[in-house]
């Protein structure tokens, strides 16, 4: 399948239909994906604010709802992964809060040079092709512990599959045998052959289901000043 | 100076803060201030996330109570930011911040 059949685009300031990206947002077998998006804290918020609610953080610019996902340090260490220069495997965000947002907006100030900070996106779609009756079963059936919930990988809701998964989280909070880790590291070969690469421009903005599809990145330059906003936010 | 502090910031059930008193002028840093509360409390300034062989070490963040609303906290951003440009938003006035040691929410 070709990256492009998988991309709704627009152009800001063109044909943008805000009941359309929520629509295309609402099935979610697609990526939503605006250029030429104006590159300010300002702008951005009051488009989420069109199409969903957006989630406040304590640790997001103002203690509002936009975080600037970009390389930092204190003590000499990286606050988050998503501050780090590290590849972020497939994962879903907030895999370990009571709820969590169905949406993610990522908005590009500024492009690590190159391929590096390439962003990944599976859709739960193409994987659940992938899987025999069984397996769907088994994701559904075997809990992991994200942090302080017990989830299973996919759950069934109205006959169609959400997913939750994020590597990071179950393995650091949990103590794994080897299985397991065998379990995830098959889980992880798989998500990656059905997955794709998309390298965001600056002033692109990129939005996607959060609980329908899975996203990462590559990795970056340590000294590298890539910068993308992010909003999550819900749609309903 | 007197400093309110909190390590865990939980909306349904809210440990009240812990107070502390720190010998320091508030000229210095807030990442002195900081390093002294560590020293003294012995709360770690990292923690380690592990995933698929890796292991990386993450550090607490930093919040400073913006408001006087009881989750109003900002992140502090620049360690090298003088003490006495917060706002000292404790119950009785003092500096009140949140140490967040905890690596929930990697992302
Ligand atoms: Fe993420």
């Amino acid at each position: 399948m070709e990256v492009s059949d998988l991309l709704i685009s627009y152009k800001f300031d063109q044909n943008l239909s805000y009941p359309e990206i929520v629509n295309n947002l609402q099935k979610g077998d697609t990526l939503v994906i605006i250029e030429d998006f104006p590159l300010s804290d300002n702008d951005f918020q009051s488009f989420i604010n069109r199409i969903g609610v957006s989630i406040k953080e304590n640790r997001n610019n103002n203690g509002e709802s936009i975080f600037d996902v970009k390389i930092f340090k204190q003590n000499n260490f990286f606050t988050s992964i998503a501050n780090s220069n590290l590849a972020f495997p497939l994962h879903t965000d907030c895999a370990d809060l009571d709820s969590i947002p169905n949406c993610i907006g990522l908005l590009c100030i500024e492009p690590a040079s190159e391929s590096q900070g390439t962003n990944n996106f599976m859709f739960l779609n193409n994987l659940i092709k992938q899987l025999s009756k069984n397996e769907i079963k088994e994701l559904q059936n075997k809990k992991w512990k994200f942090r302080n919930h017990w989830r299973s990988i996919l759950t069934s809701v109205n006959k169609s599959y959400k997913i939750c998964y994020d590597r990071v989280t179950m393995e650091s909070f949990s103590k794994m045998n080897k299985t397991e880790i065998e379990e995830l590291n098959n889980l992880d070969k798989l998500f990656k052959s059905v997955s794709f690469k998309i390298k965001l421009k600056k002033g692109d903005l990129i939005l996607f289901r959060n609980d329908l599809m899975l996203h990462g990145r590559d990795e970056i330059d340590i000294n590298s000043n890539r910068l993308i906003k992010r909003i999550r936010f819900n749609v309903n | 100076m007197n400093i309110e502090f909190l390590t865990e910031l939980n909306y349904d059930n809210q440990e009240p803060p812990q107070t502390i008193i720190i010998d320091i002028d508030e000229n210095s840093s807030i990442g002195e201030l900081l390093s002294k509360i560590h020293e003294i409390t012995k709360i770690p300034t990292y923690s380690e996330l592990n995933w698929d062989g890796n292991i990386e070490k993450i550090s607490c963040r930093y919040y400073f109570k913006s408001g006087t609303e009881y989750e109003e906290y900002q992140m502090i951003r620049d360690l090298d930011q003088k003490i006495c440009d917060f706002p000292k938003n404790g119950v009785n006035g003092e500096l009140s911040l949140f140490i967040d040691g905890s690596v929930g929410l990697v992302n």
